[in-house]
């Protein structure tokens, strides 16, 4: 597979991790490695077979009461902006 | 040729608990992030668990539009960043290996036209934003309010077969109507239902519309967008798939974000919610201990109440009218006449002020009233008609007809003080009386006017009659 | 033992005690450098004080960083948590404290449990007790260093691909990596929701069972614990115990480990234990199974680290996409955002049949071997590593060589089965551990055969003079 630095900004973007220049490059010989190593199993016979999502068969449900949570300040404690009550994020608009 | 699909989002307000954590479902009027716990504030090592009661709203739904019901309950997880995403990610239901929608394949009928329904998901709300120093298109930054993170929605999306804006209006309406019935949705709070509206013309790209918060909203927002379409159309301007925002105050659609690149969700099976294997018993016990849904009811009004199929209609799918019908049917047995002054009169009255019927303070025990009292002859139509926006205030009616003297005067000394005066006054007509019949009709209209119409137009005629007779 | 610390507390008194593993960590923290965080020895004190009528008297414990302790820090070895203090407990921490344990610190990891030498760490690596200038396995490299220095006599670590089971290898102590769904992973900082389990690490099989018991069980509060007999009275007698050796995983160990393995089987078949041969299989395809399954996951879990709600959160001004990759891009380290971005594009539109599916499959056929083999056998064995300790900064540049580290751990995380890592003898004074895979949710048979190896091999509370 031919990794370019395309698909590393392309990754960069859908994961929102901004790489600097120096850095791709220096991420790239591996990502190849990587995914050189990932196709091997483009090797394996699987047509027949069922993948396995989980180790366990089923889940539980829960029952619907109602249970205390965080307190204002607990919920506050830990972000790095807060205005009001409310937790400050980034804006929206372009 | 106009293509309209919804995707219609409600709230699961009326469990006690969100989605996926023990926190209230009840968020409307708390202070902001007082009504959060790890788990929907996307705390590192958090973990969701499924609230049972949501799967039940969701099967009873299910029922409702006819739908088949997956037999595992699975989630996945549906990738995208914004400010207001506990975690990044939404977990939601999808059509993938390994995971599936809890229903598929559904419809509902309009006017005798089946509206398909693609799938119902059930899937999580994320915080509430606000934008302090403008809009969601202008805010420097946004506040975040994490209180309704993780709230229940069920998802329900229909293929394109609605035509025009009323059919989408009376598609939400229905459906707001099957919700309540089931008790699934509470729609007096705040933000229970949302609409994305996908809008093409002539077979065009589509446009999806988001923020259409009411079915006249989703009228008003679809056919804003059919026009806006149609007149780009016209000026040569090619519709690119897009997303836009339904402006409710200034009545318009604006570009939101470009859709021109699907965005990638990269949606897996959620490893912290492994598949629950719905039991059979569970789905025939929840479909046998569902409420009575809006078709059988109205099926019922018309046999058990002898109503006809519009007024049947007209009450259920606004379930407050029908729950107000039975309950005064209880007492007043004369159906069809309660059924068209519920419609005509009540209706048209809460209308004008913009209030729903529970909010006003109407009873059944003063509409029967106003009705016993026309149905005997004590007042006129019109002192009916005008009781009726002072019932829905509250006020006992009995006592305002005789406060403001609206009883129809039965008395025939002072009828016939009235006759003589209107007489009196009209000399030259009652001349003529003998030989044109009408004039009667015109002193009997004379003496109406004088006593506001509280009065019996046939003892009038009469009186008039005999009083001519003795003229003459 | 915690027998000992129960003694001391009884005839000297909690303080005295608990000074005493203060004064041990004073002076060995320095080469070693096991703990991110360590709470002061007065409040430990205190805490201790307050519970000495129950079970464990006050006993410190270490718990990985990965794991929440309420009001004490929680890094994950990472620049992007390094400030986050949580407002709640783990289920096991609850667990551990009404069973009367008090936390003694926070122990170094990979960052985000993403390594297997503890060398990813964003608060530098720890070393290996038995040799300062080698690594001590990874990810819950300061656990298995805080138990074999004996700071502490039990430790909390996390398994996602052996990351209990290495540094309990490499440091010569116990570490089992419990059945799927045993212990609660709520409060347990995501790495790979589907592979991953809080075990406990000890010196000694009977620790090492008194600690999975107080941790393990249902919860309502994760929907990946499942209920399990906890019932704990199978006798072991290794007179006519079956056990199959994975002859493929045996093949590819180096000649040393090989060497201590070959010694160890012996000793077992003059006990009377039935030993055969036994093929594995697709042993081509275990590790990238493995690792596309893990790096999908666990870029899925670290979307939530933005800085808005906790986390480095430097960048404040511009657009959600440009403060969330400045963030992200900062507050994570190199090893971490590999996986990520690999993650992501496993799991994106056209590569996803490809790669994810695929894995999954392959962890289908993996789980139907082991179930097979486990139907003529008691027990598998193999080395646990397939390697000695490497030295620091060996493996650290070159990522297939890292990852080649994890082929005999892996195995137990994509099939959900229990295993642990025991002792079983030195190369040229390196630890060599050797693991034991049993049936999924037959926890305490195997914690009972660790007891019955323990005799024979007679490698408890092992240490090194530091």
């Amino acid at each position: 597979m031919d990794i370019e630095i395309e698909l590393i900004r392309k990754l960069e973007t859908l994961a929102l991790l901004k790489l600097s220049e120096e850095e791709e490059n220096n991420i790239i010989n591996d990502i190849k490695k990587i995914l050189d190593f990932f196709n091997t199993i483009q090797k394996a016979q699987l047509s027949d077979v069922e993948p396995l999502f989980h180790p366990i068969k089923s889940t539980h449900l829960r029952p619907d009461e109602v249970k205390n949570g965080l307190t204002k300040e607990e919920a506050l404690a830990n972000a790095s902006s807060v205005e009001g009550g409310y937790i400050r994020g980034p804006r929206t608009g372009e | 040729m106009v293509k309209i699909g919804l995707e219609v989002h409600v709230h699961l307000n009326t469990l006690n608990t969100k989605l996926f954590c023990s926190c209230s479902s009840n968020y409307e009027d708390k202070e902001p992030n007082t009504n959060v716990c790890p788990v929907c504030l996307g705390l590192p090592g958090a973990l969701p668990v499924v609230n049972e009661r949501a799967l039940t709203m969701a099967v009873m739904v299910a029922t409702a539009l006819h739908m088949e019901i997956s037999h595992i309950l699975s989630f996945s997880r549906k990738h995208y960043f914004y400010p207001d995403m506990s975690k990044n990610y939404q977990i939601t239901q999808y059509d993938g290996p390994g995971s599936t929608a809890i229903a598929y394949n559904g419809w509902i009928e309009i006017n005798g036209k089946k509206i398909r329904i693609r799938r119902i998901n059930i899937e999580e709300d994320p915080a509430k934003s606000i934008y302090p120093t403008g809009s969601i298109l202008t805010s420097k930054y946004t506040l975040l309010d994490y209180n309704r993170s993780g709230i229940g929605l069920l998802e329900i999306v229909t293929e394109p077969d609605l035509e025009n804006p009323k059919e989408a209006r009376q598609f939400m309406e229905v459906l707001r109507s099957i919700l309540e019935h089931l008790d699934v949705t509470n729609f007096e709070l705040e933000g229970a239902m949302r609409a994305d509206c996908n809008v093409s013309v002539e077979g065009g790209e589509r446009v999806e519309v988001k923020n259409v918060g009411s079915p006249k909203d989703a009228e008003a927002a679809i056919a804003y967008e059919i026009a806006r379409q149609n007149a780009a159309l016209r000026s040569g301007v090619k519709i690119r798939r897009e997303t836009r925002h339904w402006d409710s105050i200034r009545k318009v659609t604006v570009p939101l974000r470009s859709k021109e690149t699907e965005e990638d969700y990269r949606y897996f099976p959620d490893p912290d919610l492994p598949p629950y294997y719905i039991p059979h018993e569970t789905i025939d016990k929840i479909i046998k201990s569902m409420p009575e849904l809006p078709e059988s009811r109205i099926d019922r009004l018309i046999k058990q109440y002898g109503l006809d199929e519009y007024q049947a209609q007209v009450l259920v799918y606004q379930k407050q009218l029908a729950d107000f019908f039975e309950e005064a049917a209880k007492e007043y047995k004369q159906y069809k006449r309660l059924a068209n002054v519920i419609i005509n009169e009540v209706q048209r009255r809460l209308n004008e002020r913009e209030i729903e019927l529970k909010n006003s303070k109407l009873s059944t025990e003063h509409l029967i009233k106003v009705l016993a009292m026309e149905d005997n002859g004590s007042i006129s139509v019109k002192t009916m008609k005008d009781l009726i926006p002072k019932i829905i205030d509250g006020i006992d009616p009995e006592q305002y007809v005789i406060q403001n003297n609206l009883l129809i005067i039965t008395d025939v000394t002072a009828l016939e003080n009235v006759i003589n005066s209107v007489i009196s006054k009209n000399i030259e007509v009652v001349r003529k009386a003998k030989q044109d019949p009408k004039v009667v009709d015109f002193l009997v209209g004379m003496v109406m006017k004088e006593v506001k119409k509280r009065a019996n137009p046939k003892q009038v005629y009469e009186l008039i009659q005999s009083k001519l007779r003795e003229i003459s | 033992m915690i027998s000992e610390y129960i003694k001391c507390v009884t005839d000297e008194g909690i303080e005295e005690c608990i000074s005493r593993v203060y004064d041990r960590v004073t002076k060995l923290e320095p080469k070693l450098h096991a703990f991110i965080t360590l709470v002061d020895k007065d409040t430990v004190i205190n805490n201790a004080k307050q519970v000495r009528s129950r079970k464990l008297m006050g006993l410190p414990v270490a718990v990985k960083d990965n794991i929440s302790t309420k009001g004490i820090r929680t890094t994950c070895g990472s620049r992007m948590l390094s400030e986050y203090v949580p407002v709640y407990d783990a289920t096991v921490i609850e667990r551990l404290a009404s069973k009367g344990a008090t936390i003694l610190g926070k122990t170094n990891m990979d960052e985000f449990a993403m390594g297997s030498t503890t060398e990813t760490s964003f608060f530098g690596p720890s070393r290996n007790p038995w040799d300062l200038t080698r690594v001590p396995g990874g990810s819950s490299g300061g656990s298995g260093v805080a138990i074999a220095s004996k700071m502490v006599e039990i430790a909390l670590g996390s398994d996602t691909g052996g990351s209990i089971r290495a540094p309990a290898s490499f440091n010569g102590v116990y570490g089992l990596k419990p059945s799927y769904g045993t212990v609660s992973r709520y409060g347990l900082v995501a790495y790979a929701n589907s592979l991953e389990q809080i075990g406990p690490m000890a010196r000694n099989a009977s620790d090492l069972k008194i600690l999975f018991s107080i941790i393990s069980g249902f919860d309502i509060k994760d929907a990946t614990t499942v209920s399990f007999d906890k019932k704990d009275d199978v006798d072991i007698k290794l007179n006519g115990f079956r056990i199959g050796i994975l002859k493929d995983i045996m093949d590819r160990s180096s000649p040393e480990v090989q060497n201590v393995m070959s010694s160890f089987i012996e000793k077992l078949s003059s006990e009377g234990a039935l030993i055969e041969e036994v093929q594995l299989g697709y042993i081509d395809y275990i590790l990238p199974a493995y690792y596309i399954i893990a790096m999908s996951e666990a870029s899925s879990n670290l979307a939530r680290f933005d800085g808005v709600r906790y986390g480095y959160g430097r960048y404040k001004e511009g657009t959600w996409i440009q403060t969330f990759s400045a963030n992200r891009a900062e507050g994570f380290g190199s090893e971490v955002k590999k996986r990520i971005l690999l993650g992501s594009f496993i799991l994106s539109a056209g590569y996803y049949d490809e790669y994810y599916i695929k894995a999954l499959k392959i962890r289908k056929l993996v789980k139907e071997s082991v179930d097979n083999i486990l139907k003529s056998h008691d027990v598998i064995l193999s080395p646990t590593m397939p390697i000695l300790p490497p030295k620091l900064g060996d493996v650290i540049d070159d990522p297939l060589k890292m990852y080649a580290m994890d082929l005999n751990t892996v195995v137990a995380n994509l099939t959900g089965i229990p295993a642990v890592s025991v002792p079983v003898g030195f190369y040229q004074g390196l630890p060599v551990g050797a693991q034991f895979m049993g049936k999924y949710l037959n926890d305490f048979f195997l914690l009972n055969l660790v007891s019955e190896v323990e005799k024979i091999t007679k490698m408890a509370e092992l240490t090194p003079s530091i």
